[in-house]
């Protein structure tokens, strides 16, 4: 009986190991694959509050008219905290807040100039417009617009 | 002595009232005071508590009742007690944390720090000052364990004392374990998949069970028992005002399923296998927010040490755990953190042991040097507070929600000035509580008709129309519509019809947007406002130009204002180039509010009337002084801001305003 129990505990121990092992290979195949997509330091300088690089200029704040920015209030505004296949994780005052990008998103700088979705860096301010769709729990991007930094 | 012949003491329960005070108390500090836009649904929780009615998928029917129990405390609002709510099973969740971890480890350092830890954390704090099920559900969730953890305990005690009799503690434990399982689906449906790590581990503790009749089938009832608070569903099916819900409202048997287990079928296991790289990163990303990298990496030690050391418990977690990130990596929603804290909580048993395995390995190492144990103890309870206290500072600012009244302040005055007998259209559904919260909970202005807040089909467009006036908070037309399926629907409003702004509340205070919205209650008139003059006479001339905007002076009513009171304030701009700037009000430099100029008119007014360029825009309308003010003299500001974030700000002082005591809070307003 003593012998079938550790016997037992040896095969659930085994069990444990191998999943263990297989949930590390899991995260570490992920954060792979993202850091192969889109790189180790893309952008997460800024994340962590750094200073722009020297030589680097800071974006400058809107000027003068502009043009062709969609209406109203955009839905949320914040900080692109991740970037993945199916759409950003806006980094907001109230936590991180996943949006939804399709293909047929619009993006653009505050000026109205088109941008296109690779031009989507961790780090990025961004205002998004977009609609909650079905149940209201879901933001679907319509236009993301690449805002300037908040001033210190 | 080794960890399993290790009970209770006394020093136990009382470690965890301490922490259940402590972690109360800062909640409570924190608690939004009323209603809030925090969450999307927390203003309607409030509400349907209150009511005892019925709330959203799926249902939620235990907090509703336990949220109707906390309205009877005699604390500020409603809506503020069924905030303090989520405090205080917030709070009991840290101090059951403790008691599981105590369980578990016998290390009382381990299981304090990694209580506070958890309970401190960024997304579980969040959800601690404000109505929502999340703080509840974690507090069932961890009643559940403990009480899973602690029959396990008992029931291998009671084995090696040799007990045979029918009742005994272990079957107590058991049995109160399978009601508060069956319960916790009333605050989230989503521990129904812990199922099967339950079962694993009851077999794995005493797989005779099967053979035990009395328990297994008083499990099972108990279980059966607390399942069937969703008879509630049908019971107050015909209560559902929010008409996507109501399509599939529960007074069926297809309804009932599609209300709970069929609920957001688009949200489910909604990305394809080769994304599920990316929705691990997104895990771990937010699994380091909460943790940050030490933790993770204790926690992965913990794991392993489990694994090892008590390999029952080990596959009770990981199985929860496994299951939880299957279905939530899968999951799209809005704001998906929250819906992980089962896993964070999970996780941060893993933390407690790995931390409580590495201080033994520390102690078993120094002891060969002879270092005293209590001062072992004190060193490395000294580093464990500096994480802590460093967590709690970071985390306290994004938490508080102290001030939060715009709503309640909006609605004061939204309420006071409506004239007798009028309308007012919002947005309907789970996100229309932030007005429906007024008439359902305190019967104010019972003369005003909402047509959003109407049992279906009772307001039409025809009642709408015969009402003295219209009024909306919402913006209804083309480029508008994007509130989703909670828009007004059509006919209600006239897309001819002008909304004027009559009266802006405090929105947009934060720099992040998120789902704050601005407050703004319009006037529906089939007229066209005075928006553009070709001469003014401002009472207060100034000149000063901000961004291309210049500033021809302005008119205020009153020089003294109440707390949570209004003045009007008319603003006289002149267009001196293109801008695509907001216009901002401020006190102090704490933005009040922001707009696009004219509030939205502008463009169809000049398409219409071609006004002269360089005539006059007049914005009249009044402003919600915030009831969080200082009493005595404060600056009343006036500037632009960028477009969407607020930031860049130019501001000019107009005028010193006297605050004085309003305090409608405790007036006869909430009566």
């Amino acid at each position: 009986m003593a012998a079938d129990k550790g016997s037992l505990v040896k095969v659930l121990i085994g069990a444990g190991a191998a999943l263990l092992m297989a949930l590390m290979l899991l995260a570490c195949f992920s954060l792979g694959v993202y850091v192969g997509h889109r790189g180790l330091l893309v952008g997460t300088v800024e994340n962590f509050g750094a200073r722009p690089a020297a030589g680097q200029q800071p974006p400058q704040p809107p000027t003068g008219p502009v043009e062709d920015l969609p209406p109203g209030r955009p839905a949320l505004v914040g900080r692109v905290g991740a970037i993945t296949n199916e759409g950003l994780f806006i980094q907001t005052q109230q936590g991180p807040r996943l949006v939804q990008v399709d293909d047929d998103a619009k993006v653009q700088d505050h000026r109205g100039q088109e941008l296109s979705l690779k031009d989507l860096r961790q780090g990025v301010y961004v205002a998004i417009f977009g609609e909650f769709t079905g149940d209201g729990r879901r933001l679907v991007a319509e236009t993301i617009v690449v805002v300037p930094p908040p001033q210190p | 002595m080794t960890e399993e012949s290790t009970g209770w003491r006394w020093v136990d329960p009382l470690l965890a009232l301490l922490i259940f005070a402590f972690a109360l108390l800062v909640y409570s500090l924190t608690l939004t005071p009323s209603l809030s836009f925090e969450s999307p649904d927390g203003n309607e929780l409030a509400t349907v508590a209150y009511q005892l009615g019925l709330a959203h998928s799926t249902g939620y029917p235990l907090y509703t009742w336990l949220g109707k129990l906390f309205t009877f405390i005699p604390v500020g609002d409603v809506a503020h007690r069924v905030n303090f709510m989520s405090a205080t099973l917030g709070a009991g969740t840290v101090a059951l944390l403790y008691c599981i971890l105590v369980t578990l480890t016998r290390s009382r350092l381990a299981s304090v720090f990694t209580a506070l830890f958890f309970g401190f954390s960024l997304t579980f704090w969040s959800q601690t000052g404000i109505a929502e099920v999340y703080a509840p559900n974690a507090f069932m969730l961890t009643l559940t364990l403990f009480l899973l953890v602690r029959w396990a305990k008992r029931e291998k005690e009671e084995e090696a004392a040799g007990q045979r009799r029918w009742l005994r503690v272990s079957l107590v434990y058991f049995l109160a374990f399978s009601l508060a399982f069956g319960l916790s689906l009333g605050m989230h449906m989503s521990n129904l998949g812990f199922i099967p790590a339950f079962v694993i581990f009851i077999l794995l503790v005493n797989w005779r069970i099967l053979i035990e009749p009395l328990k297994l089938l008083g499990g099972a009832a108990l279980f059966l028992l607390g399942c069937a608070q969703f008879l509630w569903l049908p019971y107050k099916a015909a209560t559902l005002v929010d008409a996507p819900m109501a399509r599939n409202a529960p007074n069926t048997l297809r309804g009932l399923y599609n209300y709970t287990l069929g609920a957001f079928p688009q949200m489910k296991f909604a990305f394809p296998l080769w994304a599920l790289p990316d929705r691990v990163v997104v895990y771990l990303y937010l699994l380091w927010q909460n943790f940050g990298i030490l933790a993770i990496l204790l926690g992965i030690f913990g794991m392993w040490e489990m694994l090892f050391r008590r390999t029952r418990h080990f596959f009770l977690l990981m199985t929860m755990y496994v299951v939880h990130l299957i279905f939530f990596t899968q999951y799209r929603v809005f704001d998906l953190d929250v819906f992980f804290i089962p896993a964070h909580l999970i996780y941060a048993i893993f933390v407690g042991y790995g931390l409580f395995r590495f201080v033994e390995y520390l102690y078993s190492g120094l002891s060969r040097i002879r270092v005293p144990r209590l001062a072992l103890s004190a060193a490395v309870a000294l580093l464990l507070v500096l994480p802590l206290a460093r967590e709690v500072r970071a985390n306290y600012a994004v938490n508080d929600y102290s001030d939060d009244v715009a709503i309640n302040d909006f609605y004061h005055n939204v309420f006071q000035m409506l004239p007798e007998g009028s309308a007012i259209v919002g947005r309907g559904g789970v996100f229309g509580y932030d007005m429906f919260y007024f008439p359902y909970v305190y019967d104010i202005r019972p003369d005003v008709l909402m047509p959003m807040a109407e049992l279906r089909d009772r307001a039409s467009p025809e009642m709408v129309r015969e009402a003295a006036a219209l009024y909306s908070t919402v913006r209804v037309g083309p480029g508008e519509q994007r509130a989703g399926p909670w828009a007004p629907p059509p006919g209600l409003i006239s897309p001819e019809s002008w909304l004027v702004p009559v009266l802006a509340g405090q929105g947009g205070q934060s720099s992040f947007g998120g789902m704050r919205q601005n407050l703004v209650l319009y006037e529906v008139r089939d007229e066209a406002p005075q928006l553009v003059v070709s001469e003014a006479d401002p009472t207060h001339e100034m000149g000063a130009k901000l961004d291309g905007l210049q500033l021809v002076g302005y008119d205020l009513d009153a020089d003294r204002v109440e707390r949570g009171g209004r003045v009007q304030l008319t603003v006289y701009w002149r267009v001196v180039e293109g801008s695509s700037q907001l216009v901002v009000t401020a006190i102090e430099d704490t933005v009040l509010e922001r707009h696009e100029l004219g509030f939205g008119n502008l463009r169809r007014y000049v398409e219409e009337f071609r006004p002269d360029g360089d005539a006059i825009v007049v914005e009249d309308y009044y402003l919600v002084m915030p009831s969080t003010l200082p009493l005595g003299e404060v600056t009343l500001q006036v500037g632009t801001t960028s477009p969407f974030t607020g930031w860049g700000t130019e501001m000019i002082d107009l005028a010193t305003l006297k605050v004085v005591d309003g305090g409608y809070f405790s007036s006869s307003f909430y009566r």
